[in-house]
């Protein structure tokens, strides 16, 4: 087996979940390849401090200060105070933008809508307002 | 009591039933949190909020699944809610810090483990490198190799917590084992 191989299955190698043959394939691999078998014992090593990461005695304390959150959580209404902060901060909002809308409405002078308005605007003809530019179109 | 008087009681707001399942499952809620904070503190103040919210929302458990399923469930949303806020949290610094040039640190942790202090008085590296890797893992496959190895789950229990099959547990959990090798093999080829 080359040594790819035997590294992307050493994870399931140390599980032994792996079918019979392709188990003795690894370990004979691992007799003769010192790379691999350094890595199957890092992988062990890794997966042991996952377990020695557990705690394993209760906290006799730990209600106590439990108890204490609970008592601050109900004074302190946290959870209906953030709400009441969430529906004002939205209402504020609403009202800005309706408010920059409406004030955005007020100070419009121009009616693009009404069509005597529009037909009276004079658009910029470039060609009128800078001759040279008419003299070199028209020049043979 | 059982399982079913003591969430019974605990609905008419009885504090010794309350006391008792906080006694019962308090290793499992904790180290639970840890797998997926990997902090002591951190741990334990996401743990007092499960708590919090198995009390408040105890009237809500219709005993369809196993008192620690619910348990469970409730521990692993607020672990990944409280991954998600700090995320949240450090990227604002980040643009904070970004747009206006200041270093003012929140209480915000480093993304990388081998950065604080706690890591580097252990000089864990090792450690720190296998709980990269486990973060790394996509959400759900993180779910169901924390609740595997750290808790020992079967696959039966994981599907019940994650509201999944167990064929879906298996293939994200072969999917993890497979991500998980590939971040940690690049590590120690780093290290030599």
């Amino acid at each position: 087996m080359k040594h790819k191989q035997v590294r992307d299955k050493l994870i399931f190698f140390r599980e032994q979940s792996l079918p019979e043959n392709e188990m003795n394939d690894i370990q004979e691999h691992l007799v003769h390849c010192k790379d691999c078998s350094l890595y199957l014992d890092r992988l062990n090593e890794d997966f042991a401090t996952i377990q020695s990461e557990k705690l394993v005695s209760a906290d006799p304390f730990y209600y106590t200060r439990l108890k204490t959150k609970m008592e601050q959580h109900e004074q302190s209404g946290v959870s209906s105070r953030s709400w009441a902060q969430a529906v004002v901060f939205s209402v504020l909002l609403i009202f800005a933008i309706s408010s920059g809308i409406m004030l955005g409405k007020s100070f419009s002078t121009v009616d693009y809508q009404n069509e005597k308005v529009t037909s009276e605007l004079l658009f910029f003809d470039g060609v009128k307002q800078e001759p040279i530019e008419q003299f070199l179109l028209t020049e043979k | 009591m059982d399982e079913e008087q003591l969430i019974q009681a605990i609905q008419t707001g009885d504090e010794r039933a309350f006391k008792q399942l906080v006694e019962k499952y308090q290793l499992l809620v904790v180290n639970t949190c840890k797998s997926f904070v990997h902090n002591m503190h951190d741990a334990e103040d996401i743990s007092q909020d499960v708590f919090i919210e198995v009390f408040n929302s105890a009237h809500k458990f219709r005993g369809e699944s196993k008192l620690s399923t619910w348990i469970y469930r409730i521990t692993v949303n607020k672990s990944l809610n409280f991954i998600r806020d700090h995320k949240k949290q450090s990227l604002f610094q980040s643009i904070g810090n970004t747009l206006f040039g200041t270093s003012q640190s929140l209480d915000v942790r480093s993304n990388s483990y081998a950065d604080r202090p706690d890591f580097q008085a252990e000089n864990n590296e090792r450690k720190a490198n296998l709980y990269q890797a486990i973060d790394s893992l996509p959400e759900r496959q993180r779910i169901a190799f924390n609740l595997s190895k750290f808790e020992d789950l079967s696959y039966r229990e994981i599907a019940e917590v994650m509201q999944l099959s167990v064929s879906s547990v298996e293939s994200l959990m072969h999917r993890a084992k497979l991500n998980l090798q590939k971040s940690l093999y690049a590590c120690y080829k780093n290290e030599n």
